[in-house]
């Protein structure tokens, strides 16, 4: 029976997968220096959400650029692996979506008339050092990857053939894709617009143009509105994760908006383009739609970049070589006059683009996620363990807060018992429930230099310029490896309870 | 295929002969043990280990929900994808000579319903297939003076007949359809409803369809859905839910091979097999539910067949709420007759549709009961912000809650909105996605039934029709 068969070929899938995953998980294990920052990160906010932090629950919903799909993806991996201080979960995470990338990439190759090419192009995204890279490096490019090509696969065939199934898969893609960050929350859009647009000039009823908008966009929406009630329950302001946008305060002067380019970027943009150029010319719908979105990736990157709100390739970038070379398979140049070039000569290309991203590798002046090497994460841990003893020597009751997403990497996911994380701090209310809660602590202040994504951290909107002249009720103490201390400066506790008013009570505390 | 008078027939064989598989006894005394010796364990962890019962409780409904919802997707997403139903081309309907048909008995069972038979008689007689291999009976009650002075009134077309039902207890449409069925002649049977407007070419579409299907189908479901369904919000949300049953979960099932609980009405049989499965449950006020799994346990099967049947939908809500109890008050009763020994169905079934069985009789009701706790809990979790609360839900079951929270009643919406736009009902989408609201009132039913098992097993709550006569599609 067609269903038994079926079942077949999904376990052979599903096994062919496995033995992928587990070969990215390896190659991950044996190379520890492809680890990144943002693997760690993601893992020990996932341990906080299984203790059921209040820091957890703020990491997960407080900032547009710490997504949370990125967090809830990996909770299953991380509850299963345990506490561990090497990011399983995360590479796992990344392993599995970069199998399921590949069986996707050839999923869509399938229409294609390349006969075995599409094999060419699978494999040459499997030999893609970039591509290799995400997938063993525990972040989270490839499970990006997945959902753009999902939902660029569900609008193309929507496009084309107006089925259902597809718009459904465009509606599932976008809504995941909300949840991923602000850089695919901007390309969800465009596929919004390009949708709009599709059924704008399909010649539906008005009836069928609305459910269609409804079906394909509301999910999108309904995610965005989770987020937002989730800030308003977890941070009491629905668009708190939106504030660090336009309030990032006084930051380092951004970068060369193009170094994140590198040459392979630029053909692949180009492909997109032209493909563009003959769907739009020749009405080939499927075709503008998969070129479109393509040749957005660059477009909103290169925007962003300007905005100085861009941070290394991911997550659009990476996704740019795929899209060129779907672009490059794509049925549209069957019907026009490049029709005469052989299956052979458009297979070759982007194994040819391949090879020349294997040769020239990502642009080296790109500013991407920092290495975790055990040799970085050594450092750290050897300097931290210098600041607790720095610490420590004013008092032995002492708390440091680690302020912003990147002293979960500092820390990892099992914090000494000297340091707290801290996403949300109110200074203005002179650190009265920090002092509340560690009474009698001698209180310290730890933020990382505004640079790259650390700029947006809370700390730095909110008190800008914090860590170049500190705040309020704060003490500068000193630098410790890009990280600034500042100790809190606490006056005398009065004890109005026992009636010793005015009375210091410094000597009752430990 | 030639039959005497249905007089002197049992209308009730199942339960005199095969008492274990009918509700005549909603619930045998070790099945009542079992629950009390259940509610009194869960009793007392309750008053020993309250919050690690209720953790524990906790833990397992999310499970389950979890499971169920991924169900259903799974469902969707063969429904979709799979060539799940029987489908006749037209080519090979056109290629059914009308002397090659065999005889086909169609039920009508009716019940204080005069002003449906105009109408009703008018949709079989537009059926496409050959008069004198229709063989109607319309079955009326005894003590149903109205209708059976409607259907005197009536001339009734070739074929047609009227079968009266003697009055005995238990009173409910399978009695009088297994009446119908002792007195059917023809080689395959199909039940309608008064109100139902099947396709004109269902019939010669089901005969191609067992023709096509294995010895081992003996049954077809044709799609159900509603010619009023703009009515009122409850039509819009009726249709919704209908869409997403017959057009995106049934298929699924189909593809699936699993047991499918057949809808009350457009289930075509071969006529022999369902005599040898003794027909209805009489007791069984969801009969055609009960029917389904009995097809699977004999070893049969049943598939799905791409043809629909416009119904009508209730648009009175205290009716609807009514027949919505009658039909968990059945799943209740199916649950509860196939599960008297959980072994034997499991061996009857085999693994896989013992599964579907628990998923699909017992766990929507057990959804529908368990709903409103949940949504209360939320609520409150929402409201006052109670930290107790998210105790309950420890490490990855808060997780799976608020998945099932968020993602999954809004995947239930969205699956209701599909069903609406792959019907082609455009501009129901929209209503659709206020479904939540609909499902309290599927709750309310739920309990109603729960209580309703207990006080009045038998009594068959009657849905009244007509209301939105005149506003077909």
């Amino acid at each position: 029976m067609a269903f038994r068969r079926g079942i077949k070929r999904s376990a052979f899938l599903l096994g062919l997968g496995a033995v992928l995953s587990a070969a990215f998980v390896a190659a991950g294990m044996f190379r520890p220096e492809l680890l990144t920052d943002t693997a760690v990160i993601y893992e020990a906010v996932c341990r906080q959400l299984l203790l059921k932090t209040t820091v957890g629950r703020q990491a997960l919903v407080s900032s547009v650029w710490w997504p949370p799909l990125a967090f809830l993806a990996r909770l299953p991996a991380a509850a299963l692996t345990g506490s561990q201080t090497y990011p399983v979960a995360s590479l796992i995470l990344s392993a599995v979506f970069g199998a399921a990338d590949l069986f996707l990439l050839a999923r869509m190759l399938r229409d294609a008339p390349l006969g075995a090419g599409r094999c060419v192009i699978a494999g040459a995204l499997a030999a893609h050092p970039e591509f290799i890279r995400a997938s063993c490096s525990g972040g989270t490019g490839t499970m990006a990857l997945f959902l753009a090509l999902l939902a660029a696969h569900g609008l193309m065939q929507w496009a084309d053939a107006r089925r259902l199934r597809y718009l459904v898969y465009f509606g599932a893609g976008g809504a995941l894709l909300t949840l991923m960050g602000l850089d695919l929350i901007l390309w969800t859009g465009l596929g919004v617009l390009l949708l709009g647009l599709d059924v704008a000039r399909a010649g539906f009823s008005r009836a069928r143009r609305e459910a269609v908008m409804i079906l394909g966009v509301l999910p999108a929406f309904y995610a965005a509105a989770l987020w937002v009630l989730m800030n308003w329950l977890i941070m009491g302001d629905p668009v708190y994760f939106l504030r660090s946008l336009w309030m990032a305060g006084e930051r380092l002067p951004g970068g060369n908006p193009l170094a994140p380019f590198g040459s392979a970027d630029w053909i692949a943009a180009a492909v997109c383009a032209l493909l563009a150029a003959v769907s739009l010319r020749r009405g080939h719908r499927s075709g503008a739609a998969l070129a479109l979105l393509g040749l957005g990736l660059p477009v909103l990157a290169l925007g962003l970049a300007g905005a100085d709100r861009l941070w290394g390739r991911d997550p659009l970038l990476p996704c740019l070589f795929p899209f060129g070379a779907l672009a490059l398979a794509h049925p549209a140049w069957d019907s026009g006059r490049f029709r005469n070039a052989s299956r052979a000569a458009r297979s070759f290309i982007p194994a040819a683009l391949a090879a020349a991203a294997w040769i020239t590798g990502p642009p080296s002046s790109a500013e991407g996620a920092r290495g975790r090497g055990p040799a970085a994460a050594a450092a750290s841990d050897a300097w931290v363990a210098r600041l607790e003893r720095h610490v420590k020597k004013q008092s032995p009751f002492v708390k440091v807060f680690a302020c912003g997403y990147d002293s979960f990497a500092l820390l990892g996911p099992r914090p000494p018992e000297t340091f707290r994380h801290s996403l949300d701090f109110d200074f203005n209310l002179e650190f009265n429930k920090e002092a509340r809660d560690y009474r009698g602590h001698a209180l310290y202040v730890l933020v990382h230099r505004p640079e790259g994504r650390s700029a947006m951290d809370s700390i730095h909107w909110k008190y800008g310029g914090m860590f170049f002249y500190g705040v309020r009720s704060t003490l500068y103490d000193g630098d410790w490896d890009g990280w600034r201390l500042f100790e809190i400066i606490q006056a005398p506790r009065v004890l109005p309870e026992v009636g010793i008013a005015g009375g210091a009570e410094g000597s009752r505390e430990p | 295929m030639d039959k005497s008078s249905g007089m002197n027939v049992d209308p009730l064989a199942l339960a005199h002969r095969r008492p274990d598989l009918s509700a005549s006894v909603p619930i045998l005394p070790g099945q009542k043990i079992v629950m009390i010796a259940v509610s009194l364990a869960l009793m007392a962890l309750s008053v020993l280990r309250p919050w690690q019962t209720a953790q524990g409780c906790v833990m397992l409904a999310t499970a389950f929900y979890l499971l169920f919802t991924f169900y259903k997707l799974l469902l969707v997403r063969l429904s979709v994808v799979s060539r799940a139903e029987i489908r006749i081309a037209p080519a090979e309907l056109a290629g059914l000579k009308d002397a090659d048909l065999p005889v086909y008995s169609i039920l009508v069972p009716l019940y204080h319903e005069p002003e449906s038979l105009p109408g009703l008689v008018q949709s079989l007689v537009a059926l496409d297939y050959p008069d004198h291999r229709k063989d109607v009976q319309l079955l009326l009650e005894e003590d149903d003076a109205a209708t059976r002075e409607a259907a005197a009134r009536l001339t009734l077309p070739r074929g047609f007949r009227v079968t009266v039902v003697p009055k005995s207890f238990p009173r409910t449409k399978p009695k009088a359809c297994n009446i119908g069925l002792a007195q059917a002649r023809g080689e395959y049977l199909v039940i309608y409803d008064a109100e139902d407007r099947p396709e004109p070419d269902q019939l010669r579409k089901a005969v191609a369809g067992f023709r096509r299907a294995g010895p081992d189908v003996i049954c077809l479901q044709c799609r159900l859905n509603f010619y009023n369904p703009r009515f009122n919000l409850l039509t819009r949300w009726f249709t919704a839910e209908y869409s997403a049953w017959f057009d995106l979960s049934l298929p699924g099932l189909s593809a699936m091979n699993a047991v499918i609980p057949l809808g009350g009405t457009s289930n075509h049989f071969v006529t022999r097999k369902l005599e040898e499965l003794m027909g209805w449950d009489a007791y069984n006020v969801t009969e055609d539910c009960d029917l389904g799994v009995r097809i699977y346990r004999a070893g049969y099967r049943s598939r799905m067949l791409a043809t629909t049947t416009w119904e009508e939908a209730c648009g009175s809500l205290p009716f609807w709420i009514r027949q919505r109890t009658r039909w968990l008050k059945g799943y209740i009763q199916t649950y509860l007759v196939h599960m008297r020994r959980p072994w034997r169905l499991l061996r009857d079934l085999g693994p896989a549709n013992f599964m579907h069985f628990q998923m699909l009789i017992g766990g929507i009701v057990f959804c529908f009961l368990i709903n409103p706790l949940f949504w209360f809990l939320a609520l409150l979790w929402f409201t006052l912000r109670l930290e107790i609360l998210a105790d309950l839900f420890p490490g990855l079951v808060f997780v799976g809650g608020a998945l099932c929270l968020f993602a999954g009643n809004f995947a239930f919406a969205y699956i209701g909105a599909i069903g609406c736009y792959q019907r082609g009902y455009y501009d129901l989408v929209k209503y659709a996605l206020l479904a939540p609201a609909y499902w309290t009132m599927m709750s309310y039913s739920g309990w109603r039934a729960c209580f309703q098992f207990f006080s009045n097993p038998f009594h068959w709550e009657k849905t009244r029709h007509g209301l939105s006569t005149g506003n077909q599609t």
